[in-house]
């Protein structure tokens, strides 16, 4: 028997949880020469930059709106149409991911409103992402929801192009894996968003102020012909839902990709659509897995391990471990997101 | 936020930045981040560096979740005894507290802290979102305070006030307001001195007490580098205030000046010569033939003991050109430690330093040095090239901008792992330029690739 405690204390100490204007600059950084910017003062876009450049080590895009005291009293109208002009002028991006934070909603600014009234000659999507509710997981998902909600352009679908929407706790590698095993189905990957080229980690010369990698705009709009949708993480339903809604088709949803369980639901999944028989290294993957779990479950079998992690994380490594035998006795992750 | 308070802080008249030239006013001190830029830390992040420091202090961020949860532990600051400044406090206000109020929920988070870890003060930290909403912080401290009969705080200092060094100076105005001058007199010896704008950053304070030590100088308060909350509040019983390497708390040494009469000394703790100058600085000031000698003593001694410990890195050093890009008075006062170990500066950044930094700085590059006012990533790797630098010396943010383009780094901000202050310190500093500029990575990752070579 589980219980869930919703914790009654004032005071949060060492906090785990990370904001929603982070995890949608993440969201953003999948999509290549794409900047994120905040709309807040300066130190929170200072902040996140600092915490996103220590974890990934690598030159992180990311731009505020610089609102002032009084900026954010009087609104922060013309802080946003400078900081794009500014920012197209400066570094040519393709997209600017424009991020709400606690002080812009705190006012209560109609963003999408004013973004309405302007002609750029970039996309500009908004994410509305206060720190004062959710955590990275939200930002990330509001961010991909913004996004595939008008980007992606309808057209004739597409039998051998697959949509894979990744969740915010699917690494820069997994996605890189993800992609190759829907090649080897013969079929043709677009992930949104696809950090597995833009956070990989490369060394890249000469590209200074936009993402180096990520989705191309192109593959972003062509993604609306495929025939197949491939969501990883819960926190992407509502984004799959969209896309079901917009282009009428239906999609499949894993809560993660971890696990032999899940794995072989995958391949299943991707058997079916592509009619292909399942490509040649899987099998001996397989093998290898059902050795690794055998060899290891003496070790993890009857541990009890305490998590803490952003929701769709969380579900899919307890599902791991108590796949593996672990007994999960205390699991610690922000409430969901009112919807 | 009262405007008045923070107009005067930005026209600190001791800061150089404020003496007008002319009819052109100078704002460096003001330096508000431009739309659609990422120009550093918000006021509340530099009211953190000063303050967190404090180690046996808890601190408390009243704010939404991004303010403590994007930064709580990333600082530098070590302590020789209490850890309670490294948790990380914070209310995490949700919409339910701003619609409503988060007033009731401060008070609790402070109650919670002083029942359940005792720390010897309670720093809280106002940010955007409270502020925005008017909460009354100050009031709340008092009442708190009162009733846990501890002292709590306030820092008024929200980030969208200003920049970090505006931070640092509100930060400096709450010690002056809450903390300074409320404790009991301690035993004082012949020469007492208070260390301002010394945050111990990975340990390098612990490089130059031992100093004063031998000397028989009292260091009575340290603001903030590994402090404990009493010593703060005693520190107008010393007899100087020393400002090391920041122009930012200026304000705090001027007032100590005004209400307790004590003088202050600016000076570095980087590099050979600008330490020996502090040292003997502060000797001339007290006037001692005793202190002058063992002084002079000091120096001879560890700069003969510095030479020999140099000497392996100095042939690897010698003649080396590097770009320097950080704040304020750093960028002379590093200079001058590369200086010292044969390294030559070839462009150095003065965005956030005043004339008198940058009479200093032209005095020491000569007149083929860059001065680079402003700009970001593109520009710094612009000038990068054309003076051929082997080396770039920055703070963390710029480490991967210059490692993507095949330039050695060493990271000289408060993130960093190595402590550069004092003799030794030169040691250290020597020794990460030499690994940094030596590593055997550089010639491999600049080899080409089998396809790129041409079969002849
Ligand atoms: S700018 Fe304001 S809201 Fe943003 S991190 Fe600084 S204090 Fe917090």
């Amino acid at each position: 028997m589980s219980k869930v405690i919703a914790t009654r204390k004032a005071v949060t100490v060492n906090p785990l949880k990370l904001s929603q204007p982070l995890g949608a600059a993440l969201a953003f950084l999948g999509i290549k020469g794409s900047i994120p910017l905040f709309h807040g003062s300066q130190g929170c876009t200072a902040f996140a930059k600092v915490l996103l450049v220590r974890h990934f080590r690598e030159v992180i895009p990311l731009a505020t709106t610089a609102l002032t005291e009084v900026s954010t009293i009087l609104g922060g109208e013309e802080n946003i149409k400078q900081s794009i002009d500014v920012l197209i002028a400066k570094a040519q991006p393709q997209l600017i991911g424009l991020c709400a934070t606690a002080l812009s909603e705190t006012r209560g600014e109609d963003v999408a409103g004013i973004l309405r009234t302007c002609d750029f000659p970039i996309p500009v999507i908004y994410a509305t992402t206060p720190d004062f509710c959710g955590s990275l997981c939200d930002g990330y998902s509001r961010a991909v929801e913004a996004m595939i909600s008008v980007i992606p352009q309808e057209g004739a679908l597409n039998t051998r192009q697959v949509t894979l929407l990744m969740g915010s706790d699917v690494t820069p590698g997994e996605v890189a894996d993800l992609k190759q095993l829907v090649r080897d189905f013969h079929l043709t990957p677009i992930a949104i968003p696809d950090l597995s080229t833009s956070l990989d980690g490369h060394w890249a010369e000469n590209e200074y102020g936009v993402s180096t990698g990520g989705t191309t705009l192109d593959d972003l709009q062509l993604a609306g012909q495929s025939a197949f949708v491939l969501a990883i993480g819960e926190s992407m339903r509502p984004a799959a839902k969209i896309w079901q809604e917009r282009f009428q088709v239906p999609f499949t949803l894993f809560q993660g990709a971890t696990g032999l369980e899940a794995s072989d639901r995958l391949i299943r999944c991707l058997m079916d659509w592509s009619g292909s028989p399942v490509p040649n290294p899987y099998p001996w993957q397989r093998r290898q897995l059902q050795d690794a779990m055998l060899d290891t479950h003496f070790y993890i079998g009857g541990k009890r391990i305490a998590l803490a992690l952003e929701p769709d994380l969380l579900g899919v490594i307890s599902h791991f471990l108590v796949s593996m035998g672990a007994e999960i006795s205390v699991a610690v992750a922000q409430p969901a997101r009112p919807s | 936020m009262a405007q008045t308070q923070i107009n005067q802080l930005l026209t600190e008249p001791a800061c150089e930045h404020n003496h007008h030239h002319g009819d052109k006013k100078n704002r460096t001190c003001q330096q508000q981040a431009k739309p659609g830029t990422a120009q550093g830390g918000c006021a509340f992040d530099g009211a953190s560096i000063t303050l967190v420091p404090i180690t046996d202090a808890a601190h408390l961020v009243h704010g939404p979740i991004a303010c403590a949860g994007n930064s709580w532990g990333s600082r530098g600051s070590l302590s020789s005894g209490p850890l309670m400044f490294k948790t990380g406090f914070t209310t995490d206000l949700t919409e339910q507290d701003i619609i409503l109020g988060s007033e009731k929920r401060l008070h609790q988070s402070i109650g919670e802290i002083a029942q359940s870890y005792q720390p010897a003060a309670i720093f809280v930290y106002c940010t955007c979102v409270p502020a925005l909403t008017g909460d009354d912080i100050e009031a709340v401290c008092q009442t708190a305070s009162r009733k846990y009969k501890l002292p709590v705080i306030p820092v008024m200092a929200p980030g969208f006030v200003g920049s970090k060094n505006l931070g640092n100076r509100l930060a400096g105005e709450s010690l002056l307001d809450y903390v300074i001058g409320t404790g009991e007199p301690p035993q004082l010896g012949t020469h007492v001195i208070n260390l301002i704008g010394e945050y111990n950053i990975a340990g390098e304070l612990w490089d130059v007490l031992p100093l004063f030590e031998r000397l028989g100088i009292q260091v009575l308060a340290k603001m903030t580098g590994d402090a404990r909350y009493a010593e703060l509040t005693q520190a107008h019983h010393a007899h100087l205030n020393l400002v090391i390497c920041a122009k930012a708390l200026l304000n705090v040494a001027r007032k100590m000046e005004e209400n307790y009469g004590i003088p202050y000394l600016e000076c570095s703790f980087y590099g050979i010569q600008d330490l020996n100058q502090c040292l003997r600085q502060i000797a001339q000031h007290f006037q001692d033939p005793e202190l002058t000698a063992r002084v002079e003593a000091l120096i001879s001694e560890e700069t003969q003991q510095l030479e020999r410990d140099l000497a392996p890195y100095r042939p690897k050093l010698q003649g080396k050109r590097v770009v320097l890009y950080t704040g304020g008075v750093k960028s002379w006062s590093v200079i001058s430690a590369a200086q010292d170990l044969g390294i030559q500066v070839v462009a150095t950044s003065t965005r956030k330093s005043t004339a008198e930094d940058k009479a200093r700085i032209k005095e020491l590059l000569g007149e083929a040095g860059i001065m680079i006012e402003g700009g970001g990533a593109q520009e710094l790797l612009g000038v990068i090239q054309r003076t051929k630098a082997d080396m770039l010396i920055a703070g963390g943010r710029n480490q991967y901008t210059a490692l993507k383009a095949g330039i050695p780094f060493l990271d000289i901000n408060q993130e960093r792992h190595h402590g550069y202050a004092g003799y030794s310190g030169m040691v250290t500093l020597a020794r990460e330029l030499t690994h940094a500029l030596h590593s055997p990575v550089w010639e491999q990752i600049r080899q080409l690739a089998p396809w790129e070579v041409g079969y002849e």
